[in-house]
């Protein structure tokens, strides 16, 4: 399921600035993708012009072309759209609408108009995929922040989606969720064979799994690829895109003067570089 | 300086608060750090009396909290809360900071001057006759500290306030951080930020787990601590992470990124050799 | 809210708590119309049995006292009315039992029945399933805007409003920056809410299945028909003017 824009723009209405302009990009079916920028530079609105929310759910003036996997999005309702790309945001608790962890999961099912034996199949799977059968009869307000963040991407899935988008999914999670988040959404790309793009704001966790990095300022792409690649370019470092620390450090020793090849973003690569004698 | 002796707190059979014992002193930085549920929140609405210990006590400059009430506390102590959007209620930046002040009893003209300093301050100046909700989400952080900085307190508490901001936001955070702390006052910062607490180099850390505090020290000398960062559910920052495998001496220091490269440099050739290419 | 909480589900794994809601529902209307029907303070007291059984059967005792302790009040006052105009002690107290009764049934339903079941209960009745949404919606949201309202009322406080101080009309005016935010907020919640749904194929015109299956067990059955023979017992004491 491969992702395209073609010379996308959108503008919301009532606002004089573009949101987004000229973008022009290609996800490969099976990809890994950061999408980084400081606050503003638009990293929202790919992932709702993904889903189709726009231009089907918001208001605004929309150019250019967004196809998933050969479909328009222009010509495709986001009911059609969820189907195919399933779509997380920050707020776990803005997400939630059933009373139990089992209804939350079987409301998209639902809403599909699946068979009810393949819906408590599906529930069946995805609980044991994200190992939280201990969670399927709890109620919804005795979660954890991470436990209903989970439950909702769990719920994602269970859709069987072949694009994930994440919009900034660990913002409201404390360290051990957010690893714990990461480390599944990981494991879902590779079992289940699923793109994925995401937002976010910790890329210290984020960089090191991803195939390549978008990186945004004000709407427009400044660099996009992979993550070593865009990370040594000087633009992205003084953009006000969040940068791994490790990178920091690249850059710092490049001024006191140790050249190293490429940045290093895990403390493995580093080691890789920095022998001891 | 704010004593907290012994205090327990409890809620609907909960937890929250168990022995804490802790003092924070003006001119400071401490930063409480601990997983969701540890009860750093819990402490901090101690602080402003918003909460009252079930045993134990809190002393705000000899003044105790269960015999004062919030209105009262919260002229010294300044609580600003996570989310910013649960405290709008003006149609203008200016209206919304000076509320604090108006309700502290002050003549419209001091309010004035306050509401100007403090919008400076976060660096709001000019924005006063707009609405709070047509900011964006770190001008609204920023409206939320003004309207707390506007009625002058001498500690200021801050409930994550780093979360979902974008890395220019977070330094500015930093920066002005620090500048309280140059103007004498007390700041205490309850967040699991860890990468953005070891670039603030705050005066102390105080590790909560369960409702306990497990630890309290310098910075070098908690975040070096892996047996505990482990126990209360938290990463080492990635620099001393990397320290400890480059196996650099720290000397009671957390490096900054500048300090660790110029380490690495002075090493390289004696104990590390840069090898091409990975 | 202590009252309240005499209506809040509780799980727990008793007789009651297993029966299908189909079979609860008809209990509740049953034993309510009865308290209403019959106006003898014997009658009374063997329904206030009758649901002091239920209460204990489902092991709520602790619950049962909350109900006693909310109502105890106006036990008392429709107690001390009715007599004051009647003289009648037996029909006052009979008055008086039959208010707990009342909230005595309704509770011990609300008590054992999940909010979803009902939700189930209105999707078997094939009600519109907007109105279902909206219904199980606005309970799942009941403790976060009372978080809410608690997360509001700290901020403020924090910025010195005193609510329990001034005049009526001042006292009034406080509660301004406590709703402000609190509506903002549920807009704006209930923005992200539309677009959540929307992207889990909220609305796709297609049509709607459901995870919920009629399943009525021989637990149910016995359970209906033990009500179906108290209500006849009583309806026959009523004709035969044994009990009124």
């Amino acid at each position: 399921m491969s992702i395209v824009f073609k010379d996308a723009s959108f503008r919301y209405a009532n606002s004089k600035k573009w949101a987004v302009k000229s973008l022009s990009f290609r996800i490969e079916p099976g990809e890994k993708v950061l999408i980084s920028g400081p606050s503003g530079s638009g990293k929202s609105t790919i992932c709702r012009m993904i889903n189709g929310l726009i231009p089907h759910f918001y208001e605004g003036e929309f150019k250019g072309v967004v196809e998933i996997n050969g479909l328009d999005t222009r010509n495709v309702r986001v009911a059609r759209l969820s189907r195919d790309v399933g779509l997380v945001f920050q707020n776990p608790e803005n997400q939630l609408v059933a009373l139990s962890v089992e209804r939350e999961i079987s409301f998209g099912l639902e809403n599909l108009g699946i068979k009810r034996e393949e819906i408590l199949r599906r529930i069946d799977w995805v609980l044991r995929l994200f190992n939280i059968e201990r969670l399927r009869k709890r109620l919804i307000h005795e979660l954890s922040g991470g436990e209903k963040q989970l439950v909702i991407l769990a719920a994602i899935v269970a859709m069987k989606p072949k694009i994930l988008v994440l919009d900034e999914p660990t913002a409201e999670l404390d360290p051990a969720n957010s690893i714990r988040l990461v480390n599944m959404i990981n494991e879902l790309s590779f079992k289940l064979g699923l793109t994925v793009v995401i937002v976010e704001q910790r890329v210290d966790l984020i960089a090191p799994i991803v195939d390549r990095v978008l990186v945004l300022e004000e709407g427009e792409i400044i660099a996009y690829g992979r993550p070593w690649e865009v990370y040594s370019i000087d633009k992205v470092y003084n953009s006000g895109s969040a940068i791994p620390k490790l990178v920091e450090l690249y850059y710092e020793l490049q001024r006191v003067g140790v050249n190293i090849d490429r940045p290093a973003l895990t403390v493995e690569e580093f080691l890789e570089v920095l022998r001891f004698k | 300086m704010i004593e907290v002796e012994s205090v327990y707190y409890d809620y609907n059979g909960h937890r929250a608060l168990i022995d804490v014992s802790v003092s924070f002193k003006t001119g400071n930085i401490y930063v409480l750090m601990g997983e969701n549920g540890a009860g750093k929140s819990t402490l901090l609405k101690h602080l402003n009396g918003i909460l009252k210990p079930k045993s134990g006590r809190v002393l705000v400059e000899g003044v105790d909290t269960r015999e004062a009430t919030v209105a009262e506390l919260c002229r010294k102590v300044g609580l600003v809360f996570q989310n910013p959007e649960l405290q709008f209620f003006c149609e203008t930046v200016f209206k919304e900071v000076a509320f604090g002040p108006e309700n502290l009893g002050l003549d419209s003209a001091t309010v004035k001057s306050r509401v100007e300093n403090a919008l400076r301050v976060v660096g709001l100046t000019g924005f006063e006759e707009r609405v709070p909700w047509s900011l964006s989400g770190g001008e609204m952080r920023r409206l939320a500290l003004a309207s707390i900085l506007s009625m002058e307190p001498k500690y200021l508490a801050l409930d994550e306030p780093t979360v979902g901001q974008d890395r220019f936001s977070k330094e500015n955070l930093k920066a002005l951080i620090w500048r309280f702390k140059g103007m004498g006052k007390c700041v205490i910062i309850a967040t699991h930020d860890i990468e953005w607490v070891y670039d603030l180099k705050p005066d102390e850390i105080i590790l909560m787990s369960h409702g306990r505090i497990v630890a309290q020290g310098p910075p070098w000398e908690i975040l070096n601590d892996n047996e505990l960062l482990k126990r209360c559910n938290l990463v080492k920052p990635i620099l001393l992470t990397l320290c400890d495998s480059l196996k650099l001496p720290l000397k009671s220091s957390t490096p900054s990124v500048t300090e660790l490269a110029q380490k690495i440099r002075k090493r390289i050739g004696e104990e590390f050799v840069l090898s091409r290419g990975f | 809210m202590y009252y309240l909480e005499a209506f809040k589900f509780r799980k727990k794994d008793t007789f009651l708590h297993r029966l299908n809601i189909i079979s609860k529902l008809p209990m509740l209307i049953g034993f309510s119309t009865l308290s209403i029907i019959f106006s003898g303070v014997l009658s009374q007291i063997l329904l206030f049995l009758v649901m002091i059984s239920l209460f204990s059967s489902s092991k709520l005792w602790v619950e049962l006292y909350r109900l006693f302790r909310g109502n105890i009040l106006l036990f008392a006052l429709i107690v001390g009315m009715d007599y004051i105009f009647t003289r009648d002690m037996y029909f006052s107290v009979s008055m008086g039992l039959r208010l707990i009764n009342l909230t005595g049934f309704f509770s011990i339903f609300f008590l054992t029945v999940l909010p979803s079941e009902l939700s189930d209960l209105m999707t078997f009745l094939r009600m519109p399933y907007e109105l279902i949404f909206v219904f199980t919606t606005s309970i799942r949201f009941i403790p976060v805007v009372i978080d809410d309202i608690r997360q509001i009322m700290d901020a403020q406080r924090s910025r010195g409003l005193e609510l329990d101080k001034g005049s009526i009309l001042e006292r009034i005016k406080k509660y301004l920056p406590i709703l402000v935010p609190l509506v903002v907020h549920s807009i704006k919640r209930s923005q992200q809410l539309a677009e959540a749904i929307e992207s889990r194929a909220f609305g796709s015109g297609v049509k709607r299945t459901s995870m919920y299956q009629f399943k009525i067990g021989i637990l149910d059955l016995t359970f209906i028909l033990i009500c179906l023979i108290i209500f006849s017992l009583f309806m026959y004491a009523k004709f035969s003017q044994f009990l009124f």
